[in-house]
Order: C-alpha cells, then structure tokens, then sequence
C-alpha cells in the first residue's frame, strides 16, 4: 500500500532500473534529512540531483551507498538490495566525493592504481585501466606528480580519474567542478559526456545549474529532505511560472514607462536599474516585440537588447525560494 | 590486499614528519645518550697519571719503591694509576711538568720523606683525582713498608726467613668477579631499551593515521576507501600490515644503532632480537589501530600517550626508574599493563635472563594485547563506518 506522505517519485525513462529509491526516510533525531523520498534512476541516464545546502542530497547519496543507516524504506541497485556488504554491488560503483580524495604522498598514477585496485585485484588488467583513466582525464603529463604540485583543475581531474579507473556502470558525482577555472569545467563537462556515452549511469549533484541543464537528462531538486520537482530541464522550465526574460538598455526609464510595459499582457514584473530595464514575462509567451513596441511608443531609445529563456537556475530559485538556507 | 599494503608503505615512507618521530627521533635520542653516558663514564673512570721520579740516591735508598711503582705501571692500561718517567733530578722533572710532559712527580727527601709534586695543569686537565688514586697508592706502600721495617725489628729471626714480609704482602685482598645475570649488569642498557619501547609507540602513529585514512568521518579518502568493493576487513589488514613493515624497519635501524654505534649490549643472538622487534611494532600498531578508530584522535595526541606511559619504563632517568620501581612492586598488573613496559622488559629479558621465560611471557602478553586492540578497532570502524558519518 502506498505511503500516503510518500512526495513524487521520477520513474526512469528506460526499462532498466539502475538505482531505485522507494519511501526513503532518515531522520538525525527531531529532524527530518529526507523525508519519503522515491527515485529511480534508468541505465544510461545523466540524473541530476538538485537542492539548496541541507536539502539532503548528500544524506540521499550516503544512504544510498549504504554509508548511513536509514529509518524506513527500500534501496535497490542494478535490481538488488543494496546493504553495506554488497561488494558485488559496489563494484560497480564509482565515486567522485566533492572534496578532492587522494593521497597527498602518491603520485598521480599511483593513487588511481591505489583506488583502482580496491576494485580490480589483477595488476596486469588494473595497468591498462589506470593508463586509460590517466589519458580520460588527460594527466599523463603528470603521472610522477605529487597532489601538491597539480593546480586545481589537475587535482579534480585526478580526483575523478581516481573513481572512474574502474570503469563503473554507475557513477556518482557530488560537484565535481566546485573552484575550477572554466577551461577545466568544460574538459570535466565533456568528459561525463564520454562516460556516459561510454554507458555509465551518471547521478550529478551540482549547483552549477548551466551544467547541470547541460548534461543532465533528468533532474530532480529536493527540499526540506523532499522531492520538489522532477523531470527533464524543459518539463522543469515549463512547471514554472516565469517565463522569457527580457532586458533593455535605456539609459533613462520614466515612471509612466516603467507603468506601460507592467500593463502589457504576460509581464510579471518590470524593474530598472543601472540603465537597464528588466522585464520579467510569464511562462510561454513572447514579448519582446511588445516591450520594444512600447518603448518606441513613448519615444525612448535603446541600445542593447537581450532576450533570455528560463533557465534551470531560474526554475530552482522559484521552486526553492530565494532566502538564504545557511543562514536559517 | 598486497595493493593496500604498499600504498601504506609508500605513504607513510613519504611522510616527512612521520618519518621524524619513528625513525629520526630515536637516532637522535640515542646520540644524546651517548653523549651523556659518556660524561658520566668520563667522571667515574680512571685517568693514569704521567709520573715524573726523581731517580736519585734517596729514591734508589728506599727499598722496594722502584719494583712497587714498576709494578704500578705494567697493569692493564683501563686500570693503570700510573706511567712513570725517570728524571736526574728535580729540576729537570719540574721543568717537565711546567711543559706538560708529566702531571706530577715523585720525590724522596733527604730524610727519607715522600713527596709527590702536582702541577696545576694536570689538576686542571684531569682534576685531582690522579694524583690523590696515586698518593693512595704510595702512601699504602709506605705505611705496609714502615710496618714491615717495625715487625722485622721485634722479630729478627722471623724477618731473615722472610716470613715478616710474606705475612704482610700475602694478606690482600683479591677480587673475584662474578655476575647473577647471563650477561654483565649495564647501568645505561635499560635507557636503551626505555627508548625503544618509546620508539615503538610513536610508531603506533604511523598505523593510527593509516586507520583514521580507512574511517569515512575523519577524510575523504577515507570515506572513499570505505565505499569500495574491498571489505573493510581486508583494508585495515592491509593497511596494519603496512605500518608494521615501516615500523618494525624503524625499529630494527634504531636498535641496530644502539648496537653499533652506541655499543649497547642487547645479549642475544639476532633471531629473538628480531623476533622482539616484530612483536613489539606488531603490538604498537595495534594500538596506533585502536587509536585511530577514536573520533579527534591526533598524531600529536598519540606521541603524549607514549610520552606519558615511557615514564612507566623508566626512560627520564632515575626519578621515573624509582616510579616504575614502585609500581612494578606495589601495582604489577597495572604496570605490565602498559605495552611500553612491556616491549622493555622484552629486552631486559633478553639480556638478562638465562632463560627465554620472560621473553616468551612479554611476547605473548604484547600478542594478547595486539589481537585485543585489533578486536576492538575492528568492532569500532564498524560502528564508524554504518552508523555515526
């Protein structure tokens, strides 16, 4: 029977279920980290796994990798219960944690083989996966280095190197493109995108909401230890409210204006600031041509004009609020 | 598993201050031992005197004093008080001791008196020591002389057949040495061995920060390492197998060391040496295991356990060596409790006792102890790893 309290689960799109998370609730006394949630994650998907700090992503992912005892509900990976000791599960499974998790005495090459060979116990087939982890990443310029002489984009690069060597089929991320430059971001970006071409299933936590729209097929944003909101980037951007986003450089913007362009039909908020006129439009509609209508009409000239869709950015800060959540 | 292990092994290798306080620390405290070992034989060992005679008609007159100080200067040169050389008269030795030829010199005075002259070069260099060893020397010469002279003249007859003297010379004591240990009794060796049992614990820093590196709450690699497809099991395996390889390689270098360098008497042959040394890393990095399963546990929190329990082995000189006497004979289970004494009186053993008795008894005590921690480390990453990230 189901849970009445039970919020929307996300049915995977294939067949093939990969992960599973049916009414999953862990509580850390009165508090509630996640609360009822469901999921089900389908082979060969990049799922994001979206929510502001304390949403309980990481609660999710650590009860999920059986690191944490959960209070109630079911977990099941590649069709099987997952518990602490499913080693043939694990296997399976690679990590790459947010923070950079290597040996600072190991070099490059060793620390791959290090973390590869927890997983694949024969040295002549771990070789040939730690050389292709090495070229993945593009580290090997840097076999013999140290953690310490790599620069920032080098140490995420490894890091990932390190949970990737060997070759899961389900691949975990927990921002894994947190203080690199972008020139990095991107060889990350591509490179998630050759894994899962590759076939790996990709669960990616990220509050970089333009890589996640990037890369990411479905995505899921949790609150408050629940699911919010589930689906693909559009399905997303279609459930909110807001809609285009135009802007307007008019130096000047009088208050009957500012009035005019409120009263054009589908705008839900005008503002002006530093020259420019910002107007935000409803869902699925497009104005532009009104709001420069409107301008011309009153005789005001402009420069620059922009128009912006939703973005997924856009989609969390309705969904989610826009308090800050450390703070409360 | 042969992975886990030659990752710790590389890591530990690699950790600069890891390597100061299992390998550098022990060398450089066994230097400073020395060197204060060494004052301490300076100040109690024999210095020979440079002795100038004044070999002139008085000196030739007193029988017997040419053959006693000959017989002075050809015993042993570890115990010999003097090496005399002969002058024609004082000036010439004065003249010899004002150029530090000779510390003093020996005259004999017209009226049959001994005089024994110290220049104060000599005092300076070597103290007074020398010359007081040697005027004890003399003055039992004279004075079993001056007896000899008065028992001939109350017996004659006695003294023509000589057996005044024989009396007098035949009734010294003569000194046997013996030991009650299998080996010579050395002031300094237990120090040695205090240090080696410390030695041992800041080695269990090495197997505590391989463990705190299994542990998801203490790192990432950690919370990395324990999301694999390896069992938790095998890694800690590995992982204290690793650290007792460094270990008991620090260990061996530091006692090799004491042994070469510093001369320490270690007593028996090298296998149950080795054999204590493996015992002994092996029981440390059990604990350093323990130790690194508890949450906030420091390497630096380590080195002040093993600080604290070295008192308990008698390593910070006599005070704590009275201490560890007490509490040998007023709490023993309480001082056996403690693994450092434990590694010491291993040694001990071995020096000292003529049977492996006691060595056998501190080894399988170390052993209870090392599968006692490795229990309990296990059943604590266990709680670690499910229930308390």
């Amino acid at each position: 029977m189901p849970n009445p309290q039970a919020t929307e689960s996300v049915t995977p799109l294939s067949s093939e279920t990969v992960v599973s998370i049916s009414n999953l609730v862990k509580r850390y006394g009165e508090v509630v980290a996640v609360d009822h949630l469901s999921l089900g994650i389908a082979r060969g998907e990049i799922f994001g796994l979206l929510g502001p700090n304390g949403s309980g992503k990481t609660t999710t992912i650590n009860c999920l990798l059986q690191l944490l005892d959960y209070d109630h509900g079911q977990i099941e990976l590649f069709g099987k219960p997952m518990r602490p000791d499913s080693y043939d599960i694990k296997r399976k499974i690679g990590i790459v944690p947010q923070e950079v998790a290597v040996f600072d005495e190991l070099t490059v090459r060793e620390n791959v083989d290090s973390f590869c060979a927890l997983y694949v116990p024969q040295s002549s087939r771990r070789r040939e996966l730690v050389d292709r982890a090495i070229e993945f990443v593009g580290l090997q310029k840097f076999q013999g280095f140290r953690p310490k002489k790599l620069s920032g984009g080098l140490l995420r690069r490894l890091n990932i190197a390190c949970g990737i060597a060997h070759q899961p089929s389900l691949i975990i991320m927990d921002e894994p493109t947190v203080a690199v430059d972008p020139q990095s971001r991107n060889s990350i970006l591509d490179g998630i995108g050759r894994l899962n071409r590759d076939g790996a299933t990709i669960i990616y936590t990220s509050h970089y909401m333009e890589e996640v729209e990037r890369i990411c097929r479905r995505v899921l944003i949790m609150d408050h230890g629940r699911s919010v909101a589930s689906g693909t980037p559009d399905e997303l951007k279609a459930m909110i409210g807001t809609g285009e986003r135009i802007s307007v450089e008019t130096g000047t913007a009088s208050e009957a204006i500012i009035e005019s362009i409120r009263m054009l039909p589908h705008v839900r908020s005008v503002e002006f600031s530093e020259g420019m006129l910002h107007v935000q439009c409803s869902n699925g509609a497009h104005n532009l041509s009104e709001v420069l209508g409107a301008l011309a009409r009153e005789h005001v000239g402009y420069g620059r004009v922009l128009s912006e869709p939703p973005t997924l950015n856009d989609v969390f800060l309705e969904i989610t609020g826009r308090e800050l959540r450390d703070e409360s | 598993m042969l992975t886990s292990i030659r990752t710790s092994v590389l890591a530990l290798v690699r950790d600069k201050s890891l390597l100061v306080w299992t390998l550098a620390f022990p060398l450089i405290m066994t230097c400073v031992f020395m060197a204060m070992f060494s004052g301490f034989d300076d100040a109690y060992s024999l210095v020979g005197s440079r002795l100038g005679i004044v070999r002139n008609a008085q000196y030739e007159s007193v029988e017997g004093l040419d053959d006693m100080l000959a017989s002075l200067a050809k015993a042993p040169k570890k115990s010999r008080i003097c090496t005399p050389t002969y002058y024609a008269c004082e000036k010439d030795a004065r003249n010899a001791a004002a150029d530090g030829a000779i510390d003093s010199y020996l005259t004999v005075g017209s009226d049959g008196t001994f005089a024994l002259h110290v220049s104060q070069a000599s005092i300076a260099a070597n103290g007074s020591r020398p010359a007081t060893v040697l005027s004890a020397a003399i003055n039992s010469y004279v004075r079993t002389s001056d007896a000899i002279v008065s028992a001939s003249k109350k017996s004659p007859e006695l003294a023509a057949r000589g057996a005044v003297q024989a009396a007098y010379l035949g009734n010294s004591v003569q000194i046997k040495h013996f030991s009650a240990t299998k080996n010579a009794p050395d002031s300094y060796a237990s120090f040695y061995f205090a240090l080696l049992a410390m030695t041992a614990g800041m080695g269990a820093m090495s197997a505590t920060l391989t463990t705190k590196n299994l542990l998801p709450t203490t790192s990432a690699v950690g919370a990395r390492q324990s999301l694999s497809s390896t069992p938790r099991w095998r890694m800690l395996v590995g992982a204290l197998f690793g650290a007792w390889i460094c270990q008991f390689a620090c260990m061996l270098v530091a006692l090799l060391f004491m042994a070469t360098v510093a001369h320490v008497d270690f007593g028996s042959g090298a296998a149950p040496l080795v054999l204590a040394v493996a015992v002994s890393s092996l029981a440390s990095c059990a604990m350093g295991s323990l130790l690194g399963t508890i949450p906030h546990m420091q390497a630096g929190m380590v080195s002040g356990i093993t600080c604290l329990l070295s008192l308990f082995t008698g390593l910070y000189g006599p005070s704590a060596q009275e201490i560890t006497y007490a509490l040998e004979t007023s709490a023993p289970v309480l001082a056996h409790a403690n693994p450092l004494w434990q590694i010491s009186h291993c040694f001990y053993s071995l020096l000292y006792y003529d049977t492996y008795d006691s060595f056998a008894r501190c080894c399988l005590t170390l052993l209870l102890m090392t599968l006692v921690a490795l229990a309990l480390a296990g059943i604590r990453m266990r709680k670690v790893s499910h229930a308390h990230l």
